[in-house]
């Protein structure tokens, strides 16, 4: 597959997103809290009227929460019928074909699949996430179990 | 011509009633005719019909109509008593006659004269018909309908690296079909699917296959296809009468498979940034075939509603020049605009609405194949499938009432030799049924057959005697009960039916109830909404959020005093109901002083009642429903979103739902 990609970044670190999972970029704003939802939503945001929920990425990956920035953004990602809102601190570029792009690999904390590839070069170190894929090994890995009667305590 | 008398127009309108029943028919038999064209019974039905059309036109003295289907009739009747062959080329004529006859019921529904569509080609072409046969296509320039450039999605730049590996040449044919030729998709499709057998298709526009749109699109279609090259063969399968030209080019495939950048850029970071349609979304929207009736509908509110926006600017403008708009105008066009809505929202859903037998179709022979495996006889019973029911429902319950219906036959019915030592027939029977009562669909499943095996369930899942049959059998639909290890030996008696009903729970807003008795059957009844797209609620609020409540799960709404809004059961009317908070439900912070009075609102469900406490009522309201994320709904309390007029969100709460995490705090 050739190699295209939205970059950015929390703290120092670089990450990208496919850009075929792109939709949107925009600003983050405010958004509506979620009862009972995990804490790395957000909220929810109305993106001309779906219903699209924000996760703070750091909180996914497990990273110190930051002060809100002014650069902060959302960045919308659909595949298939899913579509999620990415909390990051700034949107970088777009980066196409890049020569150092390596398939695979991996980062600390995360499974094997959720990391699509890394580009590493003397400047930088960039880590593609395969966010959708992430989730569904989370909700997986740890079932929010359905209310079932009697299950509730 | 019929004037305006009031007995005319009945008569007229019960004509435009019967013709448009038959040509929807002569279409249906048209085209089944078209994949097989030695099917005299469709030969004998289109006769019928065309006969009925002439008698009734004639009657009315639509002579343009008339004398069209009298023709056609001739044709027919030729045909069927196989005078003249069935040829591809008749089959086409025969489509453009049916054509023209539809294209006159249209004018005559309009108030137009039917005798305004020229057919003395067709007459002619008819003619010709009957003693041999005639030639067709000239050729014109024609305007590209569709842009040089064309968006492949991920599936299928694959086919065409395989393509291209192969060492295939990329093809792209364009086909102009007479705009004037009715049944213009038919005719593409018919190139389409010769074409499938001579060639690798790769993407058509408009759809071919799913999703088929109006047939005023298929004036121009455009195959993009793989081959070898054998261009006098796919040549050879656009020849068909009615396409006024076509142009196949060779295509190069590095234009599609080289740096394929997305139009616009994304990296403009802002809320009104171009918007880049999500990959692939011409091929993956799904497209319905609407009545156009019903699309009229739709466009004549749009009309009031055009109006209605016009008069809000003539109010506002008023008011710039002082001159306050009077109330009474600012009602009256409040009121129109809420009538607009009504009638919208109505249209829409009925656009979205389908018979069941859709879905009922492929049961019979299921059932058919699956007896048969099993060595057992079964009579497959229907009822109802004309009962209409929003499509996305119907997409959704195709598995699971396979589901229901295998586990029936595999476990319910018993084989011929216990049947008859049951002292019953020897064939059992399984009964399908659908019913619309009130604002729900009804979906029975039943079988005569040996009935659930509650003690062996009792048993198996070590509950006490205590435990009601009901509760037991409410059990094999909990979530995880197949999955439980000790039950796993129960060799599939109810198994995976727990999965069948947590889909029709969570995704289709359904219950699902079941009845048995020993040695007589099973019954599984699955309740729906009829709409999943709007619901009409009650908004209400719980600290500092707001929820939706539908209007179809409650009973009323009550004030509780102080003293009441403590402990798990309340007495409401004199019955003691479970009652349950919704900041305890939801784990909602905050506190709410104290209040003299709070608002309950009484659920009445198939499963039971309860008095839900909330903080506010707000207003009714009717609500779009939209689906959310499941990282949104971790307790599935929620059945869904709405995106409120001011473009706020609620969260709809699944009433069921509630009361089953409820039954879990009270005892």
């Amino acid at each position: 597959m050739d190699f295209r990609c939205v970059s950015f970044s929390l703290d120092e670190e670089q990450f990208g997103l496919h850009l075929d999972d792109v939709v949107h970029i925009i600003r983050f704003e405010q958004v509506l809290p979620v009862p009972g939802a995990p804490a790395m939503v957000e909220g929810i945001l109305n993106l001309r009227g779906e219903v699209v929920p924000i996760i703070n990425l750091r909180t996914l990956l497990g990273m110190r929460e930051a002060a809100a920035g002014r650069r902060q953004r959302v960045i919308i990602i659909r595949r298939e019928a899913r579509i999620l809102g990415l909390l990051v601190d700034s949107v970088r570029e777009i980066k196409v074909n890049e020569a150092d792009y390596q398939p695979g690999g991996g980062r600390p904390g995360l499974a094997d699949g959720a990391v699509l590839g890394v580009v590493k070069t003397d400047e930088e170190n960039l880590t593609v996430l395969d966010i959708f894929l992430l989730l569904a090994e989370r909700a997986s890995a740890a079932p929010a179990a359905p209310a079932a009667p009697g299950e509730r305590r | 011509m019929p004037t305006a008398g009031i007995d005319d127009k009945r008569l007229l309108s019960a004509f435009l009633e019967e013709a448009e029943e038959l040509l929807e028919k002569l279409n249906q038999a048209l085209l089944k005719l078209e994949r097989d064209r030695t099917r005299e019974d469709l030969v004998h039905e289109i006769f019928r019909i065309i006969h009925s059309l002439k008698s009734e036109a004639a009657l009315l003295e639509f002579k343009g109509l008339s004398e069209l289907a009298h023709r056609l009739e001739d044709v027919l009747e030729e045909i069927r008593n196989q005078r003249l062959p069935l040829t591809r080329t008749l089959m086409d004529v025969i489509f453009t006659a049916s054509d023209a006859i539809q294209e006159m019921v249209r004018r005559i529904s309009h108030g137009e004269k039917d005798t305004d569509v020229e057919v003395s080609s067709i007459i002619a072409e008819l003619d010709t018909q009957l003693p041999g046969m005639g030639e067709s296509p000239g050729s014109q320039v024609r305007v590209e309908l569709f842009p040089a450039e064309v968006h492949f999605d991920n599936l299928e730049i694959v086919q065409l690296q395989e393509a291209r590996d192969r060492g295939e040449t990329l093809y792209r044919l364009t086909l102009d079909i007479d705009e004037h030729a009715a049944m213009k998709y038919p005719r593409a499709y018919l190139v389409f699917n010769k074409l499938e057998q001579l060639v690798n298709m790769v993407k058509t526009q408009p759809g071919m296959v799913e999703p088929i749109e109006e047939d005023a699109f298929y004036t121009q279609v455009r195959f993009y296809f793989t081959s070898e090259d054998d261009e006098g063969e796919i040549i050879k399968a656009c020849d068909i009468d009615q396409v006024s030209s076509r142009r196949l080019e060779k295509l190069e495939y590095g234009e599609y498979l080289e740096t394929e950048l997305p139009e616009t850029s994304v990296s403009t970071a802002e809320r009104e940034g171009p918007e880049r349609a999500p990959a692939g979304s011409w091929q993956e929207k799904s497209y319905i075939r609407v009545e156009t009736s019903k699309l009229n509908d739709i466009w004549r509110s749009l009309g009031d509603l055009v109006i209605c926006k016009a008069r809000v600017r003539r109010l506002f403008e008023s008011q710039q020049t002082d001159r306050a708009p009077l109330r009474s105008e600012l009602e009256a066009v409040s009121d129109s605009l809420e009538k607009i809505t009504r009638e919208m929202q109505q249209a829409m859903v009925e656009t979205r609405m389908v018979s069941v037998a859709a879905l009922f179709k492929k049961f019979p022979r299921l059932v058919r194949d699956l007896s048969r495996k099993l060595g057992k006889k079964v009579a497959l019973l229907i009822h109802g499938k004309e009962t209409e029911i929003d499509r996305s429902i119907i997409e959704v319950l195709s598995d699971p009432l396979t589901h229901i219906i295998r586990n029936a036959l595999d476990h319910g019915i018993e084989t011929p030799a216990e049947r008859l030592k049951q002292g019953k027939e020897e064939q059992g029977q399984l009964v399908l049924s659908a019913q619309q009562q009130g604002g729900r669909i009804v979906l029975d499943i039943s079988d005569d057959g040996r009935g659930l095996d509650i003690e062996k369930i009792r048993a198996k899942a070590d509950l006490e005697q205590s435990v009601s049959d009901e509760e037991v059998i409410k059990l094999i639909f909990s979530p995880g009960f197949s999955t439980k290890e000790r039950v796993s030996d129960l060799s599939g008696r109810g198994v995976g039916l727990d999965v069948v009903a947590t889909r029709i729970r969570n995704e289709l807003k359904g219950e699902v109830l079941v009845t048995s008795v020993p040695g007589r059957g099973t019954r599984i009844t699955i309740l729906l909404p009829l709409t999943l797209t709007i619901v009409h609620a009650l908004v209400i609020r719980c600290r500092e959020f707001y929820f939706a409540i539908p209007m179809q799960d409650m009973d009323e709404t009550v004030s509780i005093p102080l003293e009441k809004q403590e402990g798990i059961e309340i007495s409401v009317d004199g019955e003691s109901l479970p009652l349950l908070r919704l900041e305890n439900l939801l784990g909602l912070d905050g506190r709410e002083e104290p209040r003299s009075e709070r608002s309950g609102i009484i659920l009445n469900l198939q499963a039971g009642r309860c008095c839900l406490l909330v903080d506010e009522l707000i207003e009714e309201e009717d609500v779009v429903i939209k689906p959310i994320d499941e990282l949104l709904n971790p307790k599935r309390l929620f059945s869904g979103a709405a995106v409120r007029g001011d473009g706020g969100i609620l969260f709809i709460l699944h009433s069921a739902r509630i009361l089953e995490a409820g039954e879990g705090t009270g005892k």
